[in-house]
């Protein structure tokens, strides 16, 4: 998931990449969801999200180490297995390519350890200075896993520290041997042709930090991210020997040499771990293991769900959207803190122009902030408080599997569940984190259906309570007509856009009692996140709605979306005004017709209408600019060019339907 | 259709008079017809009956897939590697992993990463709405159609007779 950057000011991330390529990073690495992060947070006291699911981090996050001097530290998305399978997992290999690493440290799982030194050879292969930390000690122990750690750092020719991170046990002594960390001499025997070839290699292949073994064993396997980075690096008479060299060596295998490669790794690990390992007992299968399951369960995974939901349902719908936005914006901005800022503005600007500019009817505080704070940020803080429980827990990847059959559908699998309730907080956030999807297609599409028919908490908290104040069916027509239109875009884009669906794998770690303190620091630093995104956003919109009432053009643009505002979806013109500035941000414009209704004008048909409309319609300009930063402009505008048309399309196939049959007028 | 699913063999089709399997795309005497193109029919080569071919007709796939969806009858089971798969073993079990040769050779290589090799032992903790195995101390989740790609040797042996 999107990895928090918001306390690297600019000044501090400069001095850490001039930190960094002085002396080269302390590079973590490891599979997913064996507490990268959080041994990060430890080692540069900087805040990254850690959650309890795979794919947390997805961009590199770069910090100063606290107990090594002058020293950069680097957490890497998670990675199974060279070579990578997703954008994240490449990620982590360019940066071992193209960025100068002093250290490598394996973060690892104690108690799944054949798994982790099948990454652990590879990494030690490298030719790095290397650190293996065993983390998760404590989990290995209360399963009867115990590792011996010194035969181990013998085998591997390395130092190798156990660690529990979410204590901080271990972390000064991981970080002094760091400090004194060498380069692992293991060397690894493969069949002949590989030998000859990786001999071969090693003269051709670009000059690297990397030791050309480990940089030709990619190349030989195929590992898209090397070829690019040695395609950049040689001239084409270079390149065509070097394919030449790869199509040799795969013509003496029946199988790629990726499964020769792995098969030889396999059969080290399989030799090493008896004498490492030792487990005392099978352990009990306890509370968590067996809740994890029901999660999953055929039959009680429904109750469980619909138990989660209803709860969500009622804490950010009942409680955020209704009583806390009640009295923030009925009580404390109506009748205290808007008349007192009113009030001064007035009296300590006499020009009337300027006064309103802050506090007329499109006034950067009477619109901007009271909306940003008032209306808003209630809904988007209860929303996010219930979604750090759940990342905590680790329920999440057991959503995926639940819902595996409905994305199937899509022509995705359930691993697009993560972005989508994801996207539930923010769609900026959740366009980031498709990039835990394994090929570019199963992206496009997970990114298409987010930017189209996912409402952001704050959004859909407005919804749910505009919609809630009319009737239930008015609900269930909203909520009817933008899944049909989720699904039917979903099914056909998924038959037009060329590739095959990827199936489900995914790993699901145990169930665990969320951290309070993890849950509060999440929940505060997306807030925080949030204000940084929005406030600007809508203060933007409130000073762009003022320049167009006060210049005149307001009225004429009114005007000009009379026929589409009014002809077609039948909404009062002054709707258009929503519209306007729900291009900034969707929930922006939601919050304007919020507005409109509770000044009594809107009826019921035309608030579902709007209601159709809005959420279908673009999420935000910055989500805008990060779909066109992960899948390329061009991309970005086909689907602002696909999603705005569609969304008054079918606002206004609901406005005709519903006229029709006589439901909802006034 | 799954990118994981092995490479099938080619769908025969049973003649319903003289019985005959025969494989629809083989039958070039159809070319020369000059309505050809867009026809679902199909004749059987030993009897000359014609046959709706399924997969030409565009009316019979949307109520097939109709029926599918409504669960009418069974969804087509994709075929599996040959002998016992890991989608066999009921839940409880333990089994020996024994190949991974129907998979992808990507997906071969991921499912070995996380330690589902062979040689490898693995507990089947459930087998629906996916497939969900335990590797080392993992939960390791995926759908039936890799589970079918995993041959097994033995899921008799149950887990708490394993641990014993």
């Amino acid at each position: 998931m999107w990895s928090w950057r918001g306390d690297l000011t600019s000044s501090h991330s400069s001095s850490i990449l001039e930190l960094e390529s002085r002396r080269g990073a302390v590079a973590l690495f490891g599979h997913p969801n064996v507490g990268k992060s959080v041994l990060f947070q430890r080692l540069t006291g900087r805040y990254v999200m850690v959650s309890n699911y795979p794919g947390t981090t997805v961009e590199l996050s770069r910090g100063a180490a606290r107990f090594m001097a002058d020293t950069a530290v680097v957490d890497t998305p998670g990675i199974v297995a060279l070579p990578p399978r997703s954008e994240d997992e490449q990620v982590a290999l360019r940066m071992l390519l193209d960025e100068p690493v002093r250290t490598i440290v394996q973060v690892s799982d104690g108690k799944n350890l054949r798994r982790s030194l099948l990454l652990s050879i590879q990494l030690a292969e490298m030719g790095l200075p290397m650190v293996l930390a065993l983390n998760m000690m404590d989990e290995a122990e209360a399963r009867g896993v115990s590792v011996d750690d010194r035969l181990l750092a013998e085998r591997l020719d390395l130092a190798v520290v156990p660690t529990v991170a979410t204590r901080g046990t271990g972390v000064k002594r991981l970080a002094s041997a760091i400090e004194s960390a060498r380069a692992p001499r293991l060397r690894i025997t493969y069949p002949e042709a590989i030998e000859e070839s990786l001999a071969e290699l090693a003269a051709r292949l670009p000059e690297s930090a990397l030791d050309s073994r480990a940089v030709g064993l990619l190349w030989l396997s195929g590992d898209e991210t090397v070829e690019a980075w040695v395609a950049d690096r040689v001239d084409e008479e270079t390149l065509r020997d070097l394919v030449a060299c790869r199509a040799e060596t795969a013509s003496k295998f029946s199988e790629s040499v990726s499964a020769v490669v792995q098969r030889v790794h396999l059969a080290y690990v399989d030799e090493l771990v008896p004498d490492v390992v030792r487990e005392t007992s099978g352990g009990s299968v306890g509370l968590a293991v067996k809740l994890g399951r029901l999660a999953t369960d055929r039959f009680w995974a429904w109750p469980i769900l619909a138990a989660i939901l209803y709860g969500t349902y009622w804490f950010v719908g009942v409680f955020g959207s209704g009583y806390l936005v009640g009295w923030i914006e009925g009580s404390l901005f109506g009748k205290t803190i808007n008349p007192w800022v009113i009030e001064w503005v007035h009296r300590l600007v006499p020009v009337h122009l300027v006064a309103d500019f802050f506090v007329g009817s499109y006034g950067l505080w009477t619109m901007g902030m009271t909306y940003a704070l008032a209306l808003i940020l209630p809904i988007v803080a209860t929303f996010f408080l219930v979604f750090s429980l759940l990342e905590d827990t680790g329920y999440l990847p057991r959503l995926a599997v639940v819902t595996n059959r409905l994305f199937s559908a899509l022509g995705l699998n359930g691993k697009a569940a993560l972005p989508m309730v994801l996207g539930l907080g923010c769609v900026t956030m959740a366009t980031l984190t498709t990039r835990i999807l394994e090929n570019k297609r199963d992206r496009l599409l997970a990114i298409l259906l987010l930017a189209l028919g996912v409402p952001c908490s704050a959004q859909l908290g407005i919804v749910l309570g505009m919609l809630g104040a009319i009737s239930l069916v008015a609900t269930l027509i909203w909520g009817g007509v933008v899944l049909a239109v989720i699904l039917v875009v979903g099914a056909l884009a998924a038959r037009l856009v060329p590739g095959e669906r990827t199936a489900l794998v995914l790993e699901l770690p145990p169930l665990r009692l969320p951290v309070i303190s993890n849950v509060l620091a999440k929940t505060a630093a997306r807030l925080e996140w949030y204000l940084k995104e929005v406030v600007p956003l809508f203060l933007a919109g409130a000073a762009l709605l003022f320049v167009l009432d006060e210049t005149g053009a307001l009225p004429a643009l009114i005007n000009a979306f009379e026929p589409l505002v009014s002809g077609w979806l039948g909404l009062p013109a002054a709707a258009s005004t929503a519209f306007l500035v729900g291009f900034l941000r969707r929930d922006f414009g939601a919050t304007g017709l919020f507005v409109m209704q509770s000044h009594g004008q809107l009826s019921p048909q035309q608030v579902v209408v709007a209601m159709v409309t809005i959420t279908l319609f673009i999420p935000c300009v910055a989500s805008v600019f990060m779909i066109a930063r992960e899948r390329g402009v061009r991309t970005a505008a086909a689907m602002t060019a696909l999603i705005l048309p569609l969304a008054f399309l079918v606002g206004g196939a609901v406005h005709w339907t519903l006229l029709g049959i006589g439901w909802g007028g006034r | 259709m799954s990118a994981d699913t092995p490479a099938s063999q080619p769908e025969l089709l049973t003649c319903s008079m003289c019985g005959y399997r025969f494989d629809p795309d083989e039958n070039e005497a159809c070319e020369s017809c000059p309505m050809h193109r867009g026809c679902a029919l199909v004749c059987c080569p030993a009897c000359g009956y014609s046959e709706v071919d399924p997969r030409r007709s565009r009316l019979v796939s949307l109520v097939s897939r109709l029926a599918v969806r409504l669960r009418l009858f069974r969804r087509p089971v994709r075929p599996s590697a040959p002998g016992l798969t890991l989608a066999d073993i009921p839940p409880g079990r333990r089994a020996c992993i024994e190949a991974l040769d129907e998979l992808s050779a990507g997906r071969c290589h991921q499912l070995q990463a996380y330690g589902v090799a062979p040689g490898r032992y693995v507990e089947i903790v459930q087998q629906t709405p996916v497939t969900v195995i335990r590797v080392e101390h993992i939960d390791l989740a995926f759908e039936s159609a890799i589970a079918r790609g995993i041959r097994v040797a033995s899921g008799r042996q149950s887990v708490s007779a394993a641990q014993q």
